[in-house]
């Protein structure tokens, strides 16, 4: 097992020393250094110069040095996220503190005394949904989509989620999923000896973090609405 | 009797320039090291990826990891090169001693090693250029460097090309001292790795690797770097001590 993980290092081994062997003996059989050979390293050398100065220029790739977000700060946020939605679940709507921001919200006029949350599983979608019941007959039901920061590998995508879509129909409730995201991006590094002395991950301690985002849905009923389905009933505090 | 009255300097100086003209070489096999390494870094370094309900992603990592690992591979491979006899005799083509062509070999080294770190950073802008246009993905994130940063970069890779090039240049000698050095150096390597990641845990290798590369404060790690080549640079001279005198 150990000697099939050295194979390929002992092949990389092996092909760097074929080709350092080949181009410097046969180089040094001449003792003079061929024009042929110094317009290879010279082309070579200003090609690498210019694509320093297009990959900094022509092509300026989302910088993401002020936006990175700690392997630390990602897990406070992870923590505060999970502690705010086990609070909410045990009763208690704790003071959101930035943790979570109100995306998206809705009023809805209703005059009925039931109202029933659709089922949300049909749709594969999780929120959670707290409800509030508000200490007057409005005659509106307020309805508020929070979302906690979505954090990969320390960029914030949290923007990139869209909210749920939620219409009240004779006194159902309906929640439909949002549009699936899908993000794919790719990030560089110069190396681990460009890593080593600027504060980023070491090469011993590189590992890939992330929060995914937790969200609810905060719906405040008229006083005498009586709320069916999958929720929690929650007092702000 | 001599007319003229040489320094040591001064021929070293001289072996230094002549090197640097003869083994030009060693820079075109750099450039086919590097662009074997961009290649191999093309397919990426790592990834991630994960879902939660609506949202899910990918992440694919490049970075210039292979690019310096293969060059410092080549500084290994090049150190051991310039130690063997066709090139040594060169070396008296000048007024000479042993202690000369050492110190000349040394200065080729750290001169071949500092242009290589430099190119390991343009390269890894031609690889990052190349992966720009090939990829089709949202969004390429690049944690740019400050021009400090940089500076600590390009030192810290040269450094590190210059430590494998005083490893190679005491194996290199320890080869022609005895050739049954090249046959029993690397067994005992592959056999310490061996043995070393038998139980799954490896600690030997990591160590050592760890003592250069956990090194987060630059001036302890070129302190370490110094002192961990000058020790193979000196081992390697008292050893060649014990070679043949050229007929």
């Amino acid at each position: 097992m150990v000697l099939i993980s050295l194979l390929p290092i002992l092949i990389v081994i092996l092909l760097v020393a074929g080709i350092g062997t080949y181009a410097f003996k046969s180089n040094k059989k001449r003792h003079r250094t061929p024009k042929k050979m110094k317009w290879v390293v010279g082309v070579y050398f200003i090609l690498t110069l210019v694509a320093a100065v297009l990959s900094y220029t022509v092509f300026p790739a989302e910088k993401t040095e002020s936006k990175v977000i700690s392997k630390e700060k990602t897990s406070q946020h992870d923590e505060a996220q999970s502690k705010i939605i086990n609070s909410a679940i045990n009763g208690k709507l704790p003071n959101l503190n930035g943790v979570f921001t109100k995306k998206e919200s809705w009023n809805f006029p209703f005059n009925g005394k039931d109202l029933k949350i659709s089922n949300k599983d049909e749709q594969d979608y999780y929120a959670n949904v707290f409800v509030i019941s508000k200490p007057k007959d409005d005659g509106v039901i307020e309805a508020a989509h929070y979302m906690g920061k979505i954090i990969i590998d320390g960029v914030d995508f949290t923007e990139r989620k869209g909210s749920p879509h939620i219409n009240v129909n004779e006194s159902i409730l309906r929640i439909k999923a949002p549009e699936l995201v899908d993000v794919n991006f790719t990030r560089f590094s110069e190396g681990f000896a460009f890593d080593q002395f600027t504060g980023r991950q070491s090469m011993f301690s590189r590992s890939y973090f992330s929060v995914h985002g937790n969200e609810f849905i905060l719906l405040k009923v008229p006083k005498s609405v009586r709320v069916n389905g999958d929720f929690n009933y929650v007092n702000a505090e | 009797m001599s007319l003229t009255d040489v320094t040591t300097w001064e021929i070293t100086k001289k072996q230094y320039r002549y090197k640097l003209k003869s083994y030009f070489g060693v820079f075109s096999s750099l450039v086919a090291i590097q662009l074997l390494a961009i290649l191999f870094s093309l397919n990426g370094t790592g990834m991630s990826g994960g879902s939660s309900g609506t949202f899910s992603y990918d992440v694919n990592y490049y970075t210039g990891d292979i690019i310096q690992v293969l060059v410092m591979i080549w500084a290994f491979i090049t150190a051991i090169i310039i130690t063997t006899k066709a090139y040594r005799y060169d070396d008296y083509s000048f007024v000479t001693n042993r202690l000369i062509s050492h110190y000349s070999n040394i200065l080729f080294l750290f001169s071949a090693s500092i242009l290589a770190g430099i190119m390991v950073f343009f390269t890894g802008h031609l690889f990052r250029l190349i992966t720009i246009l090939l990829k089709n993905t949202d969004s390429i994130m690049v944690s740019e460097l400050t021009l400090l940063g940089t500076l600590k970069g390009i030192t810290a890779s040269i450094l590190y090309i210059f430590l494998c090039a005083s490893i190679g240049y005491f194996v290199g000698i320890l080869i022609q001292l005895n050739r049954l050095f090249s046959f029993l150096l690397p067994v005992l390597f592959v056999g310490a790795l061996f043995v070393d990641g038998m139980n799954n845990d490896p600690t030997v290798f990591p160590s050592i690797i760890s003592f250069f590369g956990s090194e987060n404060f630059l001036f302890l790690f070129i302190l370490k770097i110094i002192m961990a080549s000058a020790l193979f640079y000196i081992l390697a001279i008292s050893f060649s001590n014990r070679m043949e005198v050229r007929p």
